[in-house]
């Protein structure tokens, strides 16, 4: 301690000893393990948006072309697909699911990847997305009456992708809970 | 090396995508016999629509039609010969578009809708172009218009139940909400494969052409 400073500085010197980490068995602290959690569950949810994708450029693709869509159980997509809410302006709806499918995707694989400003931006993409689902569902049994595989299959996803990030944002460590710096 | 280990991942992907999607379009595109018409989009309409045809035959001609106005009944023939001559490569949906300004073409379309519930909808449409001057200029348009489901041989007290039904009206409100959402204006008015027909007037030889055209044959 150097002897000329005032003690009012000594004071705000003073800082807690940190805790001592905890220490498995294997020699792995345990904030090392949480951290390896959830790399895994980003990169489950970067391959639950890539099964999105493949599923949005299926439909997309189907609306470009005009042909039929092979219904597996519903019966209704023909009645989804053509109906005036397939399509904002001339650009398809799907597409523009594909786009947003693709952008979870990305930043799924950059946050599992350790990139920290990547997780809230995904936590907002996956949040509006599953906005527009709700929406989408509601056309689909209150507008419509009908209803299309891939469409509850893109729901069905974008539902998961969205309890993903939520788990691992509100049981993540403090550090994955901060904002883009 | 690892930094850039995501950016590589999310590059692949994208490309592979990319490659996937244009793949299937082409795919898709490649097989002329095999594609199937499509309609407009738009509100869905009344279902099940009344279709004459296979509902996957590679041209899906879809009319909103009055059974008062003319042009609807010049229209009429003309159809009939197209559905003759094409076939099951041609199916014809026929919407209900009554237009405010005619007075009779609601009652019209009840009857055609209320024949339709027996499954009688084509024939009651027929018969409502064919004697259109008949009911037209009768006293009584609904008397008139139940002659004219009788002659068909229809549950008679079932048809004038229904005229007036809950069934009847939705159905029409249905048709009514396509025919907002695709912002139409006047009677008929003509989808060939999701395209609005826009050549006036509509004769046999355009409309030949059009369904040609859809079909991808090249006069």
């Amino acid at each position: 301690m150097r002897p000329s400073t005032p003690l009012w500085e000594i004071k705000n010197e003073i800082v807690k000893a940190p805790e001592p980490p905890v220490v498995d068995p294997n020699g792995k602290s345990a904030p090392t393990r949480r951290r390896r959690l959830e790399s895994s569950l980003y990169i489950l949810a970067a391959l639950i948006a890539l099964v999105g994708l493949g599923d949005s450029i299926y439909l997309t693709v189907h609306h470009l072309t005009g042909k039929d869509v092979d219904c597996l159980a519903s019966g209704g997509c023909e009645t989804v697909l053509t109906s005036a809410y397939a399509a904002v302006g001339k650009v398809p709806l799907a597409g523009i699911g594909a786009t947003a499918y693709f952008s979870a995707f990305s930043l799924a694989t950059l946050a599992g990847f350790g990139r920290r400003w990547a997780r809230s931006l995904l936590l907002w993409l996956v949040g509006g997305m599953l906005g527009v689902t709700g929406w989408l569902l509601y056309l689909q049994a209150f507008v419509l009456h009908a209803f299309c595989d891939f469409c509850l299959l893109s729901a069905a996803l974008t539902t998961t992708l969205f309890a993903i990030v939520l788990a691992i944002f509100f049981t993540g460590t403090r550090a994955t809970r901060r904002l883009p710096q | 090396m690892k930094r850039y280990l995501p950016y590589a991942i999310i590059i692949a992907v994208f490309l592979i995508s990319t490659v996937a999607g244009v793949e299937l379009y082409q795919s898709n595109q490649d097989q002329p016999s095999a594609r199937t018409g499509k309609l407009a989009f738009g509100m869905p309409g009344a279902a099940p629509p009344h279709v004459r045809g296979p509902a996957k035959a590679p041209v899906l001609l879809e009319e909103f039609g009055d059974f008062e106005c003319v042009p609807c009944s010049l229209f009429y023939p003309i159809l009939k010969k197209a559905k003759t001559d094409y076939g099951d490569r041609l199916s014809v949906t026929f919407r209900e578009y009554p237009l405010t300004k005619h007075t009779k073409a609601p009652e019209a379309a009840r009857a055609a809708e209320a024949a339709g519930l027996q499954g009688r909808f084509w024939e009651m449409h027929d018969s409502l172009y064919e004697n259109r001057l008949v009911w037209l200029n009768a006293s009584s348009t609904r008397a008139a218009l139940i002659e004219l489901a009788a002659k068909l041989g229809l549950d008679m007290e079932r048809f004038q139940k229904d005229m007036d039904s809950e069934e009847v009206t939705k159905r029409l409100a249905a048709d009514r909400d396509r025919v907002g959402s695709l912002e139409l204006d006047r009677t008929p008015s003509v989808f060939i494969n999701g395209d609005r027909m826009t050549m006036r007037p509509i004769t046999d030889e355009n409309l030949h052409a059009a369904i040609d055209a859809a079909l991808g044959n090249k006069k």
